[in-house]
C-alpha cells in the first residue's frame, strides 16, 4: 500500500516574510532588519480612495505577534470618548486579531497589512460618527460599540 | 445605490473594487457617489412612509368619490404631483413631516363651473363631513391641506381638466385672485423624467469600453436615471440649510428643479452630474449679467417660475448662495483630507452625512464578514486578481 506522506507546515522565515512584502506592497520598505531576528517595515496605507494616508510600520519580531503602530498622521481620540477602540494604548500599537488568528506560518503581506487596513478604514468612520462598525471582541465597551 | 455583490477588492492605497464589475469603492469619485447617493435615501421619504401616503390619499379619493358626496359626479382622480411624483423628495430641516403634494382632478370642464371657487368649496365641504378629515384640514390660497401630525402634510390641489391647451394641462382655483390658474403637472413630470433619461454620447461610448473589460449589470441603467434627482435632492437639501435664516430669499423648489434639469448632461455620477449643473447655472448667471437668469416653466413657456427675481434682493441672494455653493463643491471636489471633505458634506447636507458614513462601512463590514474582501498590491486596482483576506477578529483593550 501507497503510504500518504503530508509535509509539516514550516513556519515562513523572515526572508520569505521580507520578498512576500517586496513583491506585494513594494511601497513598504524594511527599515530595520536583525538578520533571523526581527525585521520592520514602514509604509503608508490609504484604506479607501476618500480615506487619509497613514504611515505604517510594522515589526516582525521571530517568536511574537506583529506589531502594527500608526506613524503619521497621529491617530486622534474624538470628543467624548477616553481612548480609540481596539488599541493597545500603553504599546501604540493596533489590536488587528485575536491569538489564535495569526501564527509563523502565516505573511505578514497577506494578513496584517490588509487588516491594518480595515483597521484604519474602521477607525475614520468611528471617528466622523462615533460608531465602531467593525466588529470585534468587547463589544460592550463604549468605544467598540456600533450605533 | 451600489449593493455588495460578488468580491470586494481592498487595496493599501485606495480602492474597492467588487468583482462583477460594479465599482463600490473604486476610486474617490465612485466612493463620494455612493455616499451622496446614501445620503439621499436618508433624504427622502422612506418607502414606508410613502406606502402610508399612498394609502392616506387613497382613503382621501375614496371620501370624496363616497356616497352623499357633493363632489362625486365629478369623478375625481387624485395623483402625485411635485417632488413626490418625479422621486426628488426631502426631508424638511427641522421637522419630521414632508410636504406630499397631490391633485384631485374632477372630470368636468372649467368652463363649466360657475365660479373657480366652487370647485375648492365642494372638496372643503366634503372633507368637513369627514369627521376625523374636520379636524386636520387647513384652506390654503389655492389647495386644501390635510395636517397628519409627524407624518406629513397633504396638499389637496383641486383642479378641472383645461383640454383647450393641451393634453394634460388643468386649471385650478385662486382664492386671492379669484380666477383659474394654468398648471401641468404631469406635463412638467414627463418632461423632467425625458431629461433623466438622456445620456452623454461620450460617457456611453466610455462605459462601452469598460463593458468589454468588465462585464456591467442591467441594473445600471435605473442608476444613471438616478443621478439628477440625487442632485435635485441635494440641491433642495442645501437650500433648506443655507437659507435657513432668511426662508424668504431661498430659491422654490421648482426653480431648482428646472434648472438642474436644464444643465444636467446625462453624467451617471452624481457628482460629476452636480459639478456640470453647476457650472451651467454659473456660465448663465454670468451670461445674463447684469440681468437675471430666467427659468420658465418647461410645461408651460410663459409661466416665468422666477418671477420673485424680479426683485433684485432675491435675485442677488440666489446668486450669492450659487456662488458659495460652487466654490464649497469645487473644494470637496479637489481629494481633500477626509476629516474637510466630512465637514464640507455636513455644511452642505447635514446630518445624513454621518449615516451615509456609517452604512457604506456596514456594507463594507458585511462583505468582509461574508469573506469577500481581497487585498491587492499598492496602487493596482483590479477586479478579478487579489488575495483573499483572511478573517480576522479587532481584539484587546
Amino acid at each position: 500500500m501507497e503510504t500518504r506522506y503530508y509535509p509539516k507546515p514550516h513556519r515562513v522565515t523572515l526572508d520569505q516574510q521580507i520578498y512576500r512584502m517586496s513583491c506585494q506592497h513594494p511601497g513598504f520598505k524594511v527599515k530595520a532588519y536583525l538578520r533571523q531576528r526581527a525585521v520592520t517595515w514602514v509604509g503608508r496605507i490609504r484604506p479607501t480612495p476618500m480615506s487619509d494616508e497613514y504611515t505604517t510600520a510594522i515589526e516582525l519580531t521571530v517568536g511574537y505577534r506583529p506589531k502594527v503602530r500608526i506613524l503619521e498622521p497621529v491617530l486622534r481620540i474624538r470628543d467624548g470618548a477616553s481612548c480609540l477602540p481596539h488599541y493597545y494604548t500603553e504599546s501604540g500599537t493596533l489590536c488587528l486579531h485575536e491569538a489564535y488568528e495569526w501564527s509563523s506560518l502565516l505573511n505578514v503581506a497577506d494578513c496584517i497589512v490588509p487588516w491594518a487596513s480595515l483597521w484604519l478604514y474602521f477607525y475614520e468612520v468611528w471617528f466622523i460618527t462615533g460608531s465602531w462598525e467593525g466588529g470585534g471582541t468587547h463589544p460592550d465597551k463604549p468605544e467598540h460599540k456600533a450605533t | 445605490m451600489f449593493a455588495i455583490c460578488g468580491n470586494i477588492t481592498l487595496s493599501v492605497n485606495g480602492g474597492v473594487v467588487v468583482d462583477n464589475g460594479r465599482i463600490l469603492l473604486g476610486s474617490r469619485q465612485s466612493q463620494l457617489d455612493d455616499l451622496l447617493a446614501r445620503i439621499c435615501e436618508e433624504l427622502q421619504l422612506a418607502p414606508s412612509r410613502y406606502d402610508q401616503a399612498v394609502a392616506r390619499y387613497q382613503a382621501v379619493c375614496r371620501w370624496l368619490e363616497g356616497e352623499g358626496s357633493i363632489v362625486a359626479s365629478y369623478e375625481p382622480t387624485i395623483y402625485p404631483q411635485g417632488s413626490m411624483r418625479i422621486g426628488t423628495t426631502v426631508r424638511p430641516l427641522e421637522r419630521e413631516e414632508h410636504d406630499l403634494d397631490f391633485v384631485c382632478e374632477f372630470q368636468v370642464p372649467a368652463c363649466q363651473m360657475e365660479s373657480p371657487l366652487d370647485l375648492l368649496k365642494h372638496v372643503v365641504q366634503r372633507l368637513r363631513e369627514h369627521k376625523g378629515y374636520r379636524e386636520q384640514l387647513e384652506v390654503k390660497n389655492r389647495c386644501v391641506r390635510l395636517n397628519y401630525a409627524n407624518e406629513f402634510h397633504m396638499d389637496i390641489l383641486p383642479a378641472c381638466p383645461d383640454p383647450e391647451s393641451g393634453l394634460d394641462c388643468i386649471v385650478v382655483p385662486d382664492r386671492q385672485s379669484r380666477t383659474w390658474k394654468p398648471s401641468n403637472p404631469r406635463g412638467y413630470a414627463s418632461w423632467f423624467e425625458d431629461r433623466c433619461a438622456i445620456t452623454i454620447s461620450v460617457e456611453f461610448s466610455q462605459r462601452k469600453m469598460a463593458a468589454d473589460a468588465e462585464p456591467i449589470p442591467a441594473q445600471e441603467a435605473s442608476e444613471e436615471k438616478a443621478s439628477l434627482k440625487h442632485v435635485v435632492q441635494l440641491l433642495k437639501r442645501w437650500r433648506d440649510i443655507y437659507y435657513q435664516k432668511h426662508s424668504d430669499e431661498a430659491p422654490i423648489s421648482m426653480v431648482l428643479t428646472t434648472l438642474a434639469a436644464q444643465y444636467f448632461r446625462g453624467h451617471e455620477s452624481v457628482s460629476q452630474s452636480m459639478t456640470a449643473i453647476l457650472s451651467g447655472i454659473e456660465a448663465a448667471i454670468k451670461v445674463s449679467a447684469p440681468g437675471r437668469i430666467y427659468v420658465f416653466n418647461p410645461a408651460n413657456p410663459d409661466e416665468d417660475l422666477s418671477e420673485r427675481w424680479d426683485d433684485p434682493e432675491h435675485y442677488a441672494a440666489f446668486v450669492e448662495g450659487i456662488t458659495h455653493l460652487c466654490s464649497v463643491w469645487e473644494q470637496l471636489i479637489a481629494s481633500p483630507a477626509l476629516q474637510k471633505s466630512v465637514d464640507i458634506l455636513e455644511a452642505l447636507v447635514g446630518e445624513p452625512t454621518k449615516e451615509a458614513f456609517k452604512k457604506q462601512a456596514r456594507d463594507f463590514q458585511a462583505a468582509r464578514n461574508a469573506s469577500v474582501l481581497k487585498s491587492v498590491s499598492a496602487g493596482a486596482i483590479s477586479a478579478t486578481v487579489g488575495n483573499p483576506i483572511r478573517q480576522n477578529t479587532f481584539h484587546g483593550n
